[in-house]
C-alpha cells in the first residue's frame, strides 16, 4: 500500500521537477533559446553565440576559390581531391612565350586552359588547400577574408551554377599557345565534344562523313540514300484513299498491302479486298467501283524497282535542269502557310518535271482560294515566271 | 519477460509480420525491423539494413591513405573526430610515427567533446522517441556549442577531416582553451538539469527501467561493446583496458551500470552509462586543457609521402558507441591494399533480437534507443 503511494508521489514529484525547469526555460527564453528564426535574423557566420572573432579562426569552409593569376597548374589540389571534383587542362607554353610570375615570384610556365570546381561534388574535406605551393587555392572568408570576403549561404538558381570556372585566359590565347606547342587545343577540343554530346554517335560519323565529302569533292548529301530496309513489291493504292470511312479505309488498304506482299496479280489483290470488305458487311455499290480501279493499277517489282528508279531518276533530273526552279524564291513569302502551300506545289511539279508556269497558277489559284494571296506575293510568283 | 507479459502470452494469436522503417523516426537513420507479432508482443525482430551503403571499404582501396580520411567522417557522422583518431592511430602504428605531446593531447580533448556531443544525440534523441521533447531541443543546443568549437579550429562542423595521420590539419585556435574551460562550467550544469527533465522523470523511468535487459553473456557472444556492454556491468573501457593514445594519464573511471531503478542490463542503465560517461568526458578535457603543452607543431610528424611498409595492421579504439576497429593490409603503395572497419554499432544491433523479444512495439523503440545505432556506419 505504501510503495503505492509513494510511487505516485514519485510521479507526482519528477514531473513537478520537469515543468518548473520548464517553466524557467520558458520565462528565460531570451537567454536560453536554442532556435533562431533562420531566414529573418542571421548569425553572420563567424560570430555565433560565444563570440568567437572571425580573423581569430583557423580556417571558414565556405567555399573553395582560386587566384588564378598565381596559379601554376601544378595540379597537385587535383590529385589530393578524393572524389576528383577540381579538373585542370594545362597548356605548356614555348620558350618565346611569357606567361608571367606568381605573386610568390614562381615562374609560370603553363597556361591554365580550364579549372573547374565542382561545388555540387565538393566534400569540403580541405584536402586541397594545403597541397597548394602558391597558396592560391583557398576557402573564402575567416582568416582568408583579406583575399576574398566570406560567402554566406553561396546558393544558386541553377545546379551548373555550381560549376565555378576559374580559368581566364581567352580562346584566343588558349588556341595560339597550343599552336606554338604544338599540340591539341584543349578547350576547342572539350567544345566540340560537348557540342557533339547530343548526337547519336557523339559526332564521329559527321566527322568522318565530312573527311569523305572532302576527297570527294561534293557535298556528301548527293549521294544515293541506301535503304536498309529489303525491297518490297509495291502497288499504287492512291485509288483506296478516296473511301472516306476510316475503318472501312483501313481494313481495305491492310487487306491489299497484304495480298500485294504475298505476290498477287492487282486483279487477285482487287478480289481480296472485296472479300474482306463484305465479310466485314460495309461492301457498297461505290466501294465496289473504287476498288475496280484498283484493279488496274499495276504493281512495281522490287528488282525492276531497284535497278529502275535511279536511272529514271538521273534522266529525270537530265531532262529538267533543276536550276529553273528554285524553291528559295518562295522563302520571301512571309506568312507561313501561304509559304508552305506554295512550296509544295512547285515542289511537285519540280519532281515530275512540268512546267513551272503550270505551277505558278496552281499556286495563284490555290492561294486565292485560301484568301492568302496579295501584292507580296503576286510580286514573287511574277519574279518565278520571269 | 517480466510476468505480466508472460501471462499476457497464453492467449495465442496469429502472427503478424510489421515493417518498422525505413522511413519511421524511430528508426534512426534508414533501418528496416521486420517484426513478427503476435498481437502486441513482438515475438522475432529481423533488422534489414543496407540502405546506406556506399562502399566505404571498397573506396579505401581506390583512394590514398590520407584521403580516407574524409570517408571515415561519413561512417559515424556524429562522432567523426573519434572515427579520424582511430584510423589515423592504426596508419600511425603501422608507420611507426612519433606524435609530438601537444598533438596527443588536442587530439583527446576533441575526442572527448566529440563523444560528448554524441551521446547528448543519443539522450535527446532517446527521449524523443519515448516522448519527451524538450529535451533534445537543449541537447541540441547544447551540442551546437561543441559543434562550434570544433568550427572554430577546423571550419567544419559535422565532418571535419581535422585528425591527420602524423599530426592535425590546425592548430588550436587562440583562446581555445578559455571558450572550451567556459563551456565546461557551463556544461557540467546542463547535465543536472538533463537529471532532472529526463533521467530521473518518472514516466521515462517506467519506460526504460526493467525493459530490454541485456544479460552480460549475451552481451558478449554477440560482441557489443561501449556504453551496451558497460550498461550490463561490465567494466571493459579501452581507455582503460588497453590505454591507447594518453588516456593513461588522466583520473577518470569508466561508467559503468549499477541497475539504480531497475534491473541490471537494461534501456536505464544504457541511457544512464552515457550520462555518466559524458561527466567522465569533461573531467579528461578539463585535465587535457590543464596540461596541454604550450608548445609543439602539429605538422611536424606528418610524413611527406605516405607509403606504409608491407604488413597488417589492426587497431581498435573506444568510440563513444563501442570499439572501433581498422583492419588494414598494405602492399608498401600510397594505396591501401585492404581496409576493414569493424563496426561497433552493427553488432549491437545484432543483439536486438535477442533482447527485445517478449516486450511490447513500444519498448522495442525504447530499446532501439537505447542502443544508440548510427545507420552511416553499420552500413558504411
Amino acid at each position: 500500500m505504501s510503495a503505492y503511494f509513494r510511487n505516485i508521489g514519485i510521479a507526482i514529484s519528477t514531473l513537478w521537477d520537469g515543468m518548473r525547469l520548464t517553466w524557467k526555460h520558458f520565462v528565460n527564453k531570451k537567454e536560453l533559446n536554442a532556435t533562431l528564426q533562420y531566414p529573418h535574423e542571421k548569425w553572420p557566420i563567424p560570430e555565433r553565440h560565444i563570440g568567437f572573432p572571425e580573423a581569430s579562426y583557423n580556417i571558414i569552409r565556405s567555399r573553395l576559390h582560386v587566384d588564378i593569376d598565381n596559379c601554376i597548374s601544378c595540379r597537385r589540389c587535383e590529385r589530393a581531391c578524393p572524389i576528383h571534383c577540381i579538373k585542370i587542362d594545362a597548356v605548356k607554353a614555348p620558350k618565346d612565350h611569357e606567361l608571367g610570375q606568381t605573386s610568390n615570384g614562381t615562374d609560370k610556365k603553363l597556361l591554365v586552359a580550364r579549372f573547374d570546381i565542382d561545388m555540387a561534388e565538393c566534400c569540403w574535406c580541405n584536402l586541397c588547400t594545403y597541397d597548394c605551393p602558391e597558396e592560391c587555392i583557398y576557402m573564402v572568408g575567416g582568416p582568408n577574408g583579406k583575399k576574398h570576403p566570406i560567402d554566406y549561404e553561396f546558393s544558386k538558381r541553377d545546379r551548373n551554377d555550381l560549376v565555378f570556372q576559374f580559368a581566364t585566359a581567352s580562346d584566343e590565347q588558349v588556341a595560339e599557345i597550343s599552336a606554338a606547342a604544338g599540340v591539341a587545343d584543349p578547350r576547342a577540343a572539350r567544345k566540340q565534344r560537348r557540342e557533339n554530346y547530343y548526337l547519336p554517335d557523339g559526332g564521329q560519323a559527321e566527322a568522318v562523313d565530312v573527311k569523305a565529302a572532302d576527297k570527294a569533292d561534293k557535298p556528301a548529301v548527293d549521294k544515293p540514300k541506301v535503304k536498309a530496309k529489303p525491297a518490297e513489291p509495291k502497288m499504287d493504292m492512291s485509288a483506296l484513299s478516296v473511301i472516306e470511312d476510316r475503318v472501312v479505309r483501313g481494313l481495305a488498304k491492310k487487306t491489299a498491302m497484304g495480298a500485294v506482299r504475298a505476290g498477287k496479280q492487282p486483279v487477285e489483290v482487287a478480289e481480296a479486298v472485296k472479300a474482306a470488305l463484305s465479310e466485314a458487311g460495309k461492301l457498297t455499290a461505290a466501294l465496289e467501283t473504287i476498288i475496280g480501279q484498283l484493279a488496274q493499277a499495276t504493281i512495281t517489282q522490287p528488282e525492276a524497282a531497284a535497278t529502275e528508279k535511279p536511272v529514271a531518276e538521273t534522266k529525270a533530273a537530265k531532262d529538267t535542269p533543276e536550276g529553273e526552279i528554285d524553291l528559295s524564291v518562295l522563302d520571301g513569302i512571309t506568312d507561313r502557310m501561304a509559304r508552305g502551300k506554295a512550296k509544295a506545289i512547285l515542289n511537285r511539279a519540280k519532281r515530275q518535271g512540268g512546267p513551272v508556269a503550270a505551277a505558278v497558277d496552281e499556286i495563284r489559284t490555290t492561294l486565292s482560294g485560301l484568301g492568302k494571296l496579295n501584292s507580296e506575293i503576286e510580286e514573287i510568283l511574277a519574279k518565278l515566271e520571269g | 519477460m517480466s510476468e505480466a507479459l508472460k501471462n499476457f502470452g497464453v492467449v495465442k494469436a496469429e502472427e503478424m509480420v510489421l515493417n518498422m522503417g525505413p522511413q519511421h523516426p524511430s528508426t534512426h537513420g534508414v533501418l528496416r525491423l521486420r517484426i513478427r507479432t503476435d498481437g502486441e508482443i513482438v515475438s522475432h525482430i529481423e533488422p534489414h539494413i543496407g540502405y546506406l551503403h556506399r562502399c566505404f571499404e571498397k573506396h579505401c582501396e581506390n583512394v590514398t591513405y590520407p584521403q580516407v580520411i574524409p570517408y571515415t567522417d561519413r561512417c559515424d557522422y556524429l562522432a567523426s573526430m573519434n572515427n579520424n583518431h582511430v584510423y589515423a592511430m592504426a596508419v600511425e602504428k603501422l608507420m611507426d610515427i612519433e606524435l609530438p605531446e601537444r598533438v596527443e593531447y588536442i587530439r583527446v580533448i576533441v575526442a572527448e567533446l566529440q563523444r560528448i556531443a554524441s551521446h547528448l544525440m543519443a539522450l535527446g534523441a532517446m527521449g524523443l522517441d519515448l516522448g519527451g521533447v524538450t529535451p533534445i531541443t537543449w541537447t541540441f543546443r547544447d551540442r551546437e556549442r561543441i559543434l562550434d568549437l570544433f568550427e572554430y579550429t577546423c571550419g567544419a562542423r559535422l565532418l571535419y577531416n581535422y585528425i591527420w595521420i602524423g599530426g592535425l590539419s590546425h592548430d588550436l585556435p587562440p583562446k581555445f582553451v578559455q571558450y572550451a574551460n567556459e563551456f565546461l562550467d557551463y556544461f557540467e550544469k546542463q547535465i543536472v538539469e538533463y537529471d532532472r527533465i529526463l533521467t530521473y522523470n518518472k514516466i521515462f523511468v517506467e519506460r526504460t527501467a526493467d525493459v530490454g535487459v541485456l544479460p552480460v553473456d549475451v552481451a558478449i557472444s554477440y560482441g557489443c561493446s561501449g556504453p551496451v556492454l558497460r550498461g550490463s556491468g561490465v567494466n571493459w573501457d579501452l581507455r582503460k583496458n588497453e590505454p591507447y593514445s594518453i588516456y593513461d594519464r588522466f583520473e577518470w573511471e569508466a561508467a559503468v551500470g549499477k541497475g539504480e531503478v531497475g534491473t541490471l542490463g537494461d534501456c536505464w542503465d544504457r541511457y544512464w552509462v552515457r550520462v555518466e560517461e559524458m561527466r567522465q568526458s569533461v573531467r579528461i578535457v578539463r585535465q587535457a586543457l590543464a596540461q596541454l603543452p604550450k608548445e609543439g607543431d602539429v605538422h611536424a610528424a606528418i610524413p611527406k609521402k605516405i607509403r606504409p611498409p608491407k604488413g597488417e595492421i589492426y587497431f581498435r579504439a573506444e568510440n563513444p558507441k563501442g570499439d572501433l576497429g581498422f583492419y588494414i593490409i598494405s602492399d608498401g603503395s600510397p594505396v591501401p591494399y585492404r581496409l576493414k572497419m569493424r563496426s561497433s554499432t552493427f553488432c549491437n544491433l545484432s543483439v536486438l533480437n535477442e533482447i527485445a523479444r517478449g516486450w511490447m512495439i513500444s519498448d522495442v523503440v525504447a530499446i532501439l534507443g537505447s542502443l544508440d545505432i548510427v545507420l552511416g556506419e553499420i552500413d558504411r
